[in-house]
């Protein structure tokens, strides 16, 4: 009875110990006061497209859920680790990302917490909000690359899957935000200037996530997809390959980066551009010493607060629009489509001389599917010895969709002004090409005059009176305008030399 | 066409009808649960029984449904007697933070090469996340079980448990648990565990360890007769939507004591479009 009285006041002795030590190691209460916490997992939205995605294209999915990880890696560090030197982010864990995790992602995608536990204590509604949104990438990009949808299903499903998306409180606005939300703040930028290269692969890893959407619009046949995807893919891999120089320098922005879907799908890619936007500015608030490590909780969840209020820092589409062109495409990682060299044969230099090898030959992108055309030898060479045929084709071109048959019609030394501006070809492709594009598709237009003046050293002026007429978005277009353009015979044919628009 | 063929319930059964609707639904819903309403199954959850008795603070996802299943949990107590327990559990996120659940076992017990074969009780629950893990705070949870029985001779029990989880170092979280019962069907008085977790992300796998002590019903005081065990186990991502777990334990102390215990069980998480709101415009 004895032995057994002591194994009994041992075991509770025990007991007692154990349940102390527990209790102090559960609740730790340094300084702050409780933080009651309350979030929860929302469910994402069943159908049949669901894993559509990563059926198609498992070597893109796959990568995503490398991200994901490069994604918490980064703020579990910065974090948990204030005090470590620069090279630890820079050097090892950006090593051990492109050497380790990228060219081998995880086939499933994993719980965040189980990779930033101490950033998700920290903040586990903002941690929520990211895992929510990339659901919502997931999803959209499940609904997009299942081929039996119709149009018109795919358009229902992506806005109930919004609609769904919305319906918690975790969900980014899908108003746009302007750029002083993440460039303009007393914190802002410090990521950027403190770690440079890993700066470049979090903007590398949002390229690819918003270009993915292009090709899946762009493209309806597989293969044509297929092929889009895997020059996507290793265009994201040609920006690891001489880092910072090849990495973006500006953050990618949806309506740059995926035109297509952007105009397709605004809402969609504000949501995007809000998400982009808010991993920054958490990443600066983590950095910036001008936000005490007190205060980084309270800071990163004002700006949770900001990312939800529609009318928070908000703007119109069409300046959102004009902010993303305003940073130029190439800066941003370059498009997602329509980035092809021109063909060998027509003996024009590559758009891109880096790209030049990095997407099959014989792509095109479709653009807006039914206008669809089938080479560089396509339907809108103009004759070419006319160039009132050239300046009608490149508007063709541009109504159409087609960047690269209306770049190929402007001179290598083309100067084009435009709403005060004047571009350079390289200027004008990465800047308004996109909005003139927009534009054209959106607007009929009609000469109401037009003649041809010989100039000299071979070039010749073209003139008009034109009248535009349309709708783009919510804006009536009913406008005239004049057009110059200044052409030259070149051994390809006329080539736009100039071009100078004015609207009234 | 599926045929389900219905187990006739031994004359024991008190409530035949009731077991064959908890059957019957569980069936059902398995049939649903087709590819189609495909989701997403987290290996990172620690859920009850599956396959530790210690879980996680953690209410499953809002409107998603869990469909548990173990076909195999075998277990050899002290004397001799061999259990079979395969057991069929629902769960379904209600509201926020908050799951229901219902879910069966069967009870197969062999001694001296006789068998006897009954239904354990009709578990109802409901688990609510009271608040997550924040940086002073574990993540804190209370579930209420209501043991419905369905055999003639057994009786109801209820238990009120109270959980939380915490992350240690690194990959590591802990889990603290602790059951109250009360209901004369009951076989224990109370009980609590410790649950240790170590996550391989990238092998989307959960390595497991819990020790748990029990207080069997009516146990004298002087008596040194309180269950101690411990479980080792994992659970590991089969595909988006399903896991799978397993388990291995025995008992070092107490009057019941399990020489040793095994379990495998799956999950299929599923979510039914129907049952999900929609946005007002």
């Amino acid at each position: 009875m004895r032995g057994t009285m002591d194994r009994q006041s041992l075991m509770r002795v025990g007991l007692s110990v154990c349940t102390a030590l527990l209790v102090a190691g559960f609740v730790s209460v340094p300084q702050a006061e409780a933080q009651v916490e309350r979030v929860y997992h929302p469910m994402y939205l069943p159908a049949d497209h669901n894993w559509e995605f990563r059926e198609h294209f498992p070597a893109v999915d796959r990568l995503f859920n490398a991200f994901d990880y490069g994604h918490g890696i980064l703020y579990e560090t910065l974090w948990s680790e204030p005090e470590a030197p620069v090279a630890l982010l820079e050097e090892e864990i950006y090593l051990e990302l492109t050497g380790r995790i990228l060219p081998n992602p995880p086939r499933l995608p994993m719980p965040e917490a189980s990779f930033m536990p101490q950033y998700a204590r920290l903040v586990p509604v903002a941690k929520e909000m990211f895992e929510w949104a990339h659901i919502l990438h997931k999803q959209s990009y499940d609904i997009l690359a299942d081929t039996r949808l119709s149009e018109a299903e795919r358009d229902r499903a992506m806005e109930e899957l919004l609609d769904h998306y919305l319906s918690n409180g975790l969900a980014f606005t899908d108003v746009p935000k302007g750029m002083e939300i993440m460039d303009e703040q007393y914190f802002s930028k410090a990521f950027r200037a403190r770690y440079p290269k890993f700066n470049g692969l979090i903007w590398a890893y949002h390229w690819l996530q918003v270009a993915t959407y292009e090709p899946l619009l762009a493209y309806e046949d597989p293969d044509e997809r297929q092929a889009a995807m895997n020059g996507l893919v290793t265009r994201f891999w040609q920006m690891l390959e001489d880092p910072p120089e090849a990495l973006p320098s500006e953050m990618p922005m949806t309506p740059a980066i995926a035109p297509l879907f952007t105009e397709r799908y605004p809402r969609f890619a504000a949501v995007f551009d809000n998400l982009h936007m808010m991993h920054d500015v958490i990443s600066d608030i983590l950095v910036s010493a001008e936000v005490p490590r007190s205060d980084k909780r309270e800071e990163i969840y004002r700006q949770a607060d900001l990312f939800r209020d529609p009318g928070a820092m908000a703007i119109t589409h069409d300046d959102w629009i004009a902010m993303a062109l305003a940073h130029g495409v190439d800066a941003q990682g370059g498009p997602a489509v329509g980035w092809l060299p021109v063909a060998p044969s027509r003996g024009a230099a590559p758009m891109h001389d880096h790209e030049a090898h990095s997407e099959p030959a014989d792509q095109e992108p479709r653009a807006h599917g039914e206008h669809a055309h089938d080479g560089h030898d396509g339907p809108h060479t103009p004759a070419e010895d006319d160039p009132q045929a050239t300046v009608a084709a490149f508007h063709e071109a541009l109504a159409q969709g087609d960047s690269i048959a209306a770049l190929e019609l402007l001179h290598p030394d083309v100067r084009i002004y435009e709403q005060g501006h004047a571009e350079s070809l390289e200027e004008y492709r990465a800047g308004h090409l996109a909005a003139d594009i927009r534009f054209a598709e959106a607007v009929s237009r009609h000469v109401l005059r037009e003649e041809l003046l010989d100039g000299v050293d071979g070039l010749v002026v073209y003139l008009a009176e034109v009248h535009t007429a349309g709708r783009m978005g919510d804006r009536e277009i009913d406008a005239q305008g004049v057009e110059t353009v200044v052409l030259e015979r070149t051994t390809d044919g006329w080539r736009i030399r100039h071009v100078h628009w004015s609207n009234r | 066409m599926i045929v389900v063929i219905m187990p006739t319930f031994p004359s024991t059964v008190r409530h035949p009808q009731v077991a064959r609707g908890v059957v019957t639904a569980l069936f059902a819903v398995l049939w649903m649960s087709a590819p189609p309403l495909a989701a997403q199954t987290d290996f990172h959850n620690l859920d009850k029984d599956r396959p530790l008795r210690v879980e996680d603070a953690y209410a499953t996802k809002r409107w998603a449904f869990e469909l548990k299943a173990s076909p195999l949990t075998l277990s050899q107590d002290e004397d001799g007697v061999l259990r079979y327990a395969p057991s069929l559990e629902l769960k379904h996120g209600l509201l926020p933070g908050v799951e229901v659940s219902v879910g069966q076992h069967l009870d197969v017990s062999r001694v001296d090469s006789e068998t006897s074969t009954g239904l354990g009780s009709v578990e109802l629950s409901a688990l609510a996340n009271l608040w997550v893990e924040s940086r002073t705070l574990p993540a804190a949870g209370v579930r209420v079980t209501g043991h419905v029985a369905t055999e003639s001779e057994a009786d109801s029990w209820v238990e009120i448990r109270g959980l939380a989880t915490r992350s240690l170092v690194g990959p590591v979280r802990a889990h603290l648990a602790g059951g109250w019962m009360r209901g004369d069907g009951r076989a224990e008085d109370w009980w609590a565990g410790l649950a240790l977790d170590y996550v391989l992300p990238f092998h989307h796998t959960l390595l497991l360890a819990e020790t748990w002590i029990a207080e069997p019903r009516s146990a004298s005081e002087d008596e040194l007769d309180r269950t101690v065990h411990s479980t080792l186990g994992a659970r590991y991502q089969l595909s988006p939507t399903l896991a799978m777990d397993a388990g291995v334990g025995r008992s070092w102390a107490g009057q019941i004591r399990q020489d040793w215990f095994l379990t495998l069980g799956v999950t299929h998480e599923f979510a039914v479009r129907s049952l999900m709101p929609r946005r007002n415009r």
